[in-house]
């Protein structure tokens, strides 16, 4: 009880301050919410903000997007311009399906060659084509081990970028949060959000990675020994990091709706407390410093649409490019394990690429899992400012 | 019409032998090697256009070279090692064609000693 009076105090004297203020401009210029929109946006540093995640963005490889101008038009007009935003993604997408494309015409001329050595043998099965047979698939290994490898890395990458995007955009947001009048909201949700990203990179370098790898190594000596069948532990292992994933997404997700749920409506019934104990036992400026409060929340909910609104658009947008390099090379390789099985009758090597295609479907399925998650949540926590003050 | 050489070569080729095959047989081996040594550098010289094609595709894709050469190579060695072991064979010597395999198939591997020295290093990249 004794900690209910005293923040309700504080937030006494949050809104009295605030209602100064507003007042202050009021009585001086007769400044209209436009004002108070870009002053708010000064105090919460909304520039700051905007700027940071345009460097990320603009690190992640799609430079031409210009955050700070869709800022601009969602400030002004509340649209995003998709279709340059769309014709600048697909561009992106057709470089990356031909840089795919090119790393796979290698594997298809030697799968070429090995049909060629197949083809010509002179006896059934003698054991020099075998040897050759082999040679031919260490290249073929080499070079899909090398885009496996890229991949990797890139995963690593976009996952370390998405994480500390996260913990860009999590003080901004309590900002918002804390000036639309969700505090008990804001001290669950920040420790949960920052959880969360650290969270997820732990899982992503220490569980999903060597998953992945033991997957891919399996799947390798499945392919060159003709006893060991490990194809079927290969798939387990490459499809039990997905779960891994897809059960973490679930139970954060769960966890947040939650605590957002339960806390927002301790927040709305503090709000609505103060504002009327204000509005009626402040005489005669009560009922003014309270609509005043209506208006600060107002605007603050702009720019906090504005925020998440960027906040998810650059989530996505730095997900994206990597997404569609997985996404392109999974389609060259189902390809890729289409065509060479009518060219070259040899089935482990078909078995080898719609391996390397199972793999690198889990690695799209965490990437976009993980994107979701992100979305989601920051999604969940900016639509909290809009929920306290209606 | 280059079949067509190739088969009269053949057909005149075994009907000598036969003919021979009464009076001489150690001569008859003899023209069997010869005539099969022919036949098969004449079929080399028409890989060798395969191998040009592969190699342009190879090219156009700006892809890594060496290993190209590499099966390229290994690929040619398997063809002669099988052909050389098919005629000793064919002799009766089955001990010289047995050693015979063992030697291509060690040149084989030793040719594609890069190629396992890459893999090994991008797969210590991966830990």
């Amino acid at each position: 009880m004794k900690k209910r009076i005293s923040f309700i105090i504080i937030f006494l004297t949050v809104i009295v301050t605030f209602g100064l203020f507003v007042t202050n401009v009021y009585a001086e210029e007769q400044e209209t919410i436009p004002d108070v929109k870009e002053n708010l946006a000064q105090d919460l540093n909304l520039e700051d903000y905007i700027s940071t995640i345009d460097e990320y963005v603009k690190k992640s490889g799609l430079e031409d997007v210009d955050i700070s101008s869709i800022t601009k038009e969602l400030m002004s007009s509340s649209t995003i311009d998709y279709n340059s935003l769309i014709g600048k993604v697909l561009g992106a997408f057709s470089k990356e399906v031909m840089g795919a494309i090119n790393g796979s015409i290698a594997i298809f001329i030697i799968v070429i060659v090995m049909a060629l050595i197949r083809s010509l043998e002179l006896e059934n099965k003698s054991d020099v084509t075998k040897i050759a047979n082999l040679v031919c698939f260490l290249v073929i290994a080499t070079i899909t081990i090398a885009t496996f490898i890229d991949v990797i890395s890139m995963l690593k990458d976009v996952i370390n970028v998405l994480t500390t995007l996260m913990q860009t955009i999590s003080p901004f947001m309590m900002a918002v949060l804390i000036a639309t009048g969700a505090i008990t909201s804001t001290g669950i949700i920040q420790p949960l959000l920052l959880f969360i990203a650290s969270a997820i990179g732990f899982i992503i370098t220490y569980i999903v990675i060597p998953f992945l790898s033991i997957s891919v190594a399996f799947n390798v000596i499945s392919t060159i020994s003709e006893n060991l069948r490990l194809d079927k532990l290969s798939k387990l292992f490459s499809n039990s990091s997905l779960w891994v994933v897809s059960v973490v997404l679930t139970i954060f997700l769960g966890i947040l709706s939650l605590e957002t749920s339960l806390s927002t409506s301790v927040d709305s019934l503090a709000v609505k407390t103060t504002q009327t104990a204000v509005s009626n036992f402040v005489p005669v400026v009560g009922k003014f410093f309270s609509d005043s409060f209506e208006t600060v929340v107002g605007a603050t909910q702009i720019i906090s649409k504005v925020g998440g609104g960027i906040a998810i658009l650059s989530i996505v947008l730095i997900a994206l490019i990597p997404i569609l390099k997985i996404l392109s090379i999974m389609i060259i390789y189902m390809l890729l394990g289409a065509l060479v099985e009518p060219i070259c009758g040899e089935e482990n090597i078909n078995k080898y690429i719609s391996g390397f295609a199972n793999i690198y479907k889990v690695i799209l399925g965490i990437l976009i899992g993980v994107a979701i998650l992100f979305v989601i949540s920051s999604g969940i926590v900016f639509n909290l400012a809009s929920s306290v003050v209606k | 019409m280059e079949i067509f050489k190739v088969v009269g070569f053949c057909i005149i080729a075994t009907v000598l032998i036969i003919i021979i095959k009464q009076q001489k047989p150690e001569m008859a081996l003899m023209l069997t090697i010869v005539a099969a040594v022919g036949i098969m550098l004449f079929a080399i010289s028409k890989m060798s256009d395969i191998f040009n094609l592969l190699d342009n595709l190879a090219s156009k894709s700006g892809i890594n070279k060496d290993f190209l050469i590499i099966i390229i190579k290994v690929t040619l060695i398997a063809y002669i090692v099988e052909f050389g072991k098919n005629i000793c064979s064919d002799a009766g010597q089955t001990a010289i064609a047995t050693k015979l395999e063992m030697a291509g198939k060690v040149i084989i591997v030793t040719l594609s000693l890069p190629i396992i020295n890459s893999l090994v290093n991008i797969l210590s990249g991966l830990v």
